[in-house]
């Protein structure tokens, strides 16, 4: 039967006292796992992929409605205003301004179908400008960021990309899907 | 400290599990991230008051690649043949192009030559597909490793 710490105590010198305390210390450390190291691991990593995910300026949601095309086009993406053309609708800046069916846009005036895409695009230019004017900072740079899914039709991104003309968008982005050589 | 929540101290366990699952998800999440490029592309100026799209054409010295569903036809402004690369059974001929293009710089800039602008125009029919376009666009602008033409300009279709 082993000597429980109070049976260790009762007949015992100063020095035996030491030795004693040391190894009821111990005794109590082994019952117990020490998890401030894993915790200090765990939340370095935590941050280090929170930080990675979120500043991705290519954090773009890609589904089955939206496969950018693959490209060995070698420039970095950058920050932009953003026209998605997906497989059913035609988005700027995270909200849909017009419906596709089919491959064809939905509309009741066939002849001023791009009409929602003007007015959003340009409010989004004049939202820009008077943010720029009112904070002193940089002027609207021009650039549109077009992330179109890979079926779209040529003939409907010349139409998105003449209606950004329109609203004196002045370059023009294309983003594709890194191709490995 | 202790990690098994004795008395009066802080149990770390269940916090433990949230960190790990939040590790595991975004490792996950990261993994599978697309890597994503842009690819600039000059569209000509629609109408005289807007500054539409910057333009580098030249009248002299300009090719022209237009995608249709026959395959690709290289057209020239100042004179030299045409080419017709015609769509094959597993798709267009992008190789193809990426040699003609070459042979019609190689001549045009050769000593006496008008010589060739970088920047190239491609012109699709309306219903091709944005990834044929990409796909011309990759095979006009670099040459296995040497640039080809890499300023492309998208001609815009008259109906929009």
């Amino acid at each position: 039967m082993s000597e429980t710490p109070a049976d260790l105590e009762s007949n015992v010198g100063d020095d035996d006292h030491v030795f004693i305390t040391r190894k009821r210390k111990n005794h109590e450390e082994v019952a117990g796992l020490n998890l401030t190291a894993m915790m200090d691991v765990m939340t370095i990593l935590l941050v280090y992929l929170i930080k990675l995910y979120s500043d991705a300026p290519e954090n773009l949601t890609l589904n089955d409605d939206l496969r950018a095309p693959a490209s060995s086009a070698p420039d970095a993406i950058s920050p932009a205003v953003r026209v998605m053309i997906s497989k059913g609708a035609i988005i700027v800046d995270d909200k849909p301004v017009l419906k596709i069916k089919d491959g064809k846009i939905v509309t009741e005036d066939p002849a001023n179908m791009y009409a929602p895409l003007n007015a959003a695009l340009q409010k989004r230019v004049d939202d820009l400008r008077a943010i720029a004017l009112r904070t002193g900072g940089p002027d609207f740079d021009g650039i549109l960021m077009v992330v179109a899914d890979e079926d779209t039709p040529y003939g409907m991104l010349t139409g998105v990309l003449g209606v950004a003309g329109r609203a004196q968008f002045t370059s023009y982005r294309l983003t594709v899907r890194h191709k490995k050589e | 400290m202790s990690g098994g929540g004795g008395e009066g101290e802080l149990n770390l366990v269940p916090y433990l599990d949230i960190m790990m699952n939040l590790v595991m998800f975004l490792l996950a999440v990261t993994a599978n991230i697309v890597q994503l490029r842009e690819a600039p592309v000059l569209v000509p100026t629609l109408v005289s008051d807007n500054g539409g799209g910057s333009s580098t054409v030249d009248p002299k010295g300009f090719l022209t690649v237009t995608v249709s569903p026959r395959g690709f036809a290289v057209v020239t402004s100042y004179g030299v043949p045409a080419s017709d690369l015609p769509r094959e059974a597993n798709g267009l001929p992008f190789d193809d192009l990426t040699r003609v293009l070459r042979q019609y710089k190689d001549a045009a800039t050769a000593p006496g030559q008008p010589g060739l602008k970088d920047a190239l125009q491609v012109v699709a029919d309306s219903e091709t597909p944005y990834k044929e376009v990409v796909a011309t666009m990759d095979a006009a602008r670099m040459d296995g490793k040497v640039p080809l033409f890499p300023g492309i300009q998208l001609a815009l279709l008259a109906a929009q």
